[in-house]
């Protein structure tokens, strides 16, 4: 995204310097930034190049008239050993879209032959693309067209959406989704899933004591049967997602600005 | 740019690489130009760049230069931080910027990373089957022209 951002075109100088000058084996950020040259990074060849124009243009002019970032990025699959979740981070870490102040950026990453999609959003954008909200648009969009290899409709209608909600006005009026309204997925919430999790806690509690007590009447070991635990945890976000393909894949990480960040403690001096 | 050659940056990698065989915990040295205004910060957006807020136990351990300002930051991440005293930090500070004024770059790093070192073996003794989390690579424009 280098020249794409003025506020930071000293660190990206920098960046650029490190990527020329390094001569001992790249780190893995260098790496990293090999993925991403453009707005629009079709690395799986999903796109029609003048589809992938076309998207450009759309990234590109948003980038011009509200600061605002969007990143595509697409590959056939991760590279070996990477998990999605830490790969999306450290790609939008690398890329660095979004200003450094506003931290407004988006990178929307597709894994075509995993069928994985995963949006990481910079913490400026938090508020407005909430994990429910780049979670629906991962289900109710970009599968469902995925799943017709409708993939530039799919990515387009995606970025709308999400330009709609950063910039409402940006979009012209009547453009195609910039009607697209979500109301907002409630679903079935946390408490659902917190009653839910108490009734299965004390169901199987209950259940592995009756287990226990007659196996131990039989003289089997008490350890035996232990309590069953319920998998409820990794699809509450997604708990209805009618699709089998695409649509896993999870939305936001963290904030750009380094998953955890740093919490530690230190010095600074001179010389 | 920079201020060391290949022969320092292999010593260098070498003191980093001996001090990690004792400890699951992880040390890098970066070096820039400028860290602007606040370097404290800059050191941290590092940290973070760098991909050092992910070791398992945050343990990492980040040795930042920015030479043409001539100011370092030594940052130990949450998990080091609680363990050592409150003035660890400074004492390796002050050991560094010592030999730093007499232009002994090496030697500064050198010390320093090993008292870190010490600190991350004590604390974060090395298990079997511990990875490397993070590349012992000095990065950023360490380079000497």
């Amino acid at each position: 995204m280098r020249s794409l951002c003025k506020d930071r075109s000293g660190f990206l100088a920098f960046l650029l310097l490190l990527a020329l000058l390094i001569v001992v084996p790249a780190g893995a950020n260098a790496d990293f930034r090999r993925f991403v040259t453009g707005y629009v990074n079709d690395h799986a060849g999903l796109l029609r190049p003048e589809e992938e124009r076309e998207l450009s243009a759309l990234l590109a002019d948003l980038d011009v008239q509200t600061t605002n970032q969007f990143i595509v990025v697409t590959l056939p699959g991760l590279p070996p050993g990477e998990n999605l979740e830490l790969f999306a981070l450290r790609l939008a870490e690398a890329a660095q879209p979004g200003t450094a102040e506003r931290d407004n950026g988006l990178l929307l990453l597709i894994l075509s032959n995993e069928r994985k999609i995963r949006v990481e959003v910079g913490t400026g954008l938090e508020e407005k693309i909430t994990d429910g909200r780049a979670g629906r648009v991962i289900r109710e969009v970009l599968a469902p067209a995925f799943q017709k290899e409708a993939y530039f409709s799919g990515i387009k209608e995606a970025l709308e959406v999400f330009i709609h909600w950063v910039e409402p006005s940006y979009l012209p009026e009547g453009s195609a989704k910039a009607a697209f309204d979500f109301e907002e997925e409630e679903g079935p919430g946390v408490l659902f899933f917190l009653i839910l999790f108490l009734l299965l806690t004390v169901f199987s509690t209950y259940t592995s004591r009756y287990q226990q007590r007659r196996w131990y009447k039989r003289g089997y070991s008490q350890r035996t049967m232990g309590p069953v635990f319920y998998p409820l945890t990794g699809n509450r976000n997604r708990p209805s997602s009618p699709f089998k393909g695409f649509g896993g894949g999870g939305f936001r990480g963290g904030n750009f600005r380094g998953g955890g960040g740093f919490r530690g403690g230190g010095a600074s001096g001179g010389w | 740019m920079g201020i060391f050659n290949r022969k320092d940056k292999e010593v260098i990698t070498r003191a980093i690489i001996a001090a990690e065989e004792k400890t699951s915990g992880e040390i890098r040295v970066h070096v820039e130009r400028k860290a602007g205004p606040d370097p404290f910060r800059r050191a941290q957006e590092v940290f973070s760049e760098l991909g050092m807020d992910r070791t398992a136990a945050r343990n990492g351990v980040l040795f930042y230069l920015a030479v043409e300002e001539r100011k370092f930051v030594i940052l130990g991440d949450e998990g080091i931080n609680q363990q050592v005293p409150d003035d660890f930090w400074e004492t390796i500070k002050l050991t560094m910027s010592t030999e730093f004024k007499a232009g002994r770059f090496v030697d500064g790093l050198v010390k320093g990373i090993s008292m870190a070192g010490e600190a991350l073996a004590r604390y974060f003794p090395v298990q079997s089957g511990d990875v490397n989390e993070l590349s012992n690579e000095i990065t950023g424009d360490w380079e000497k022209e």
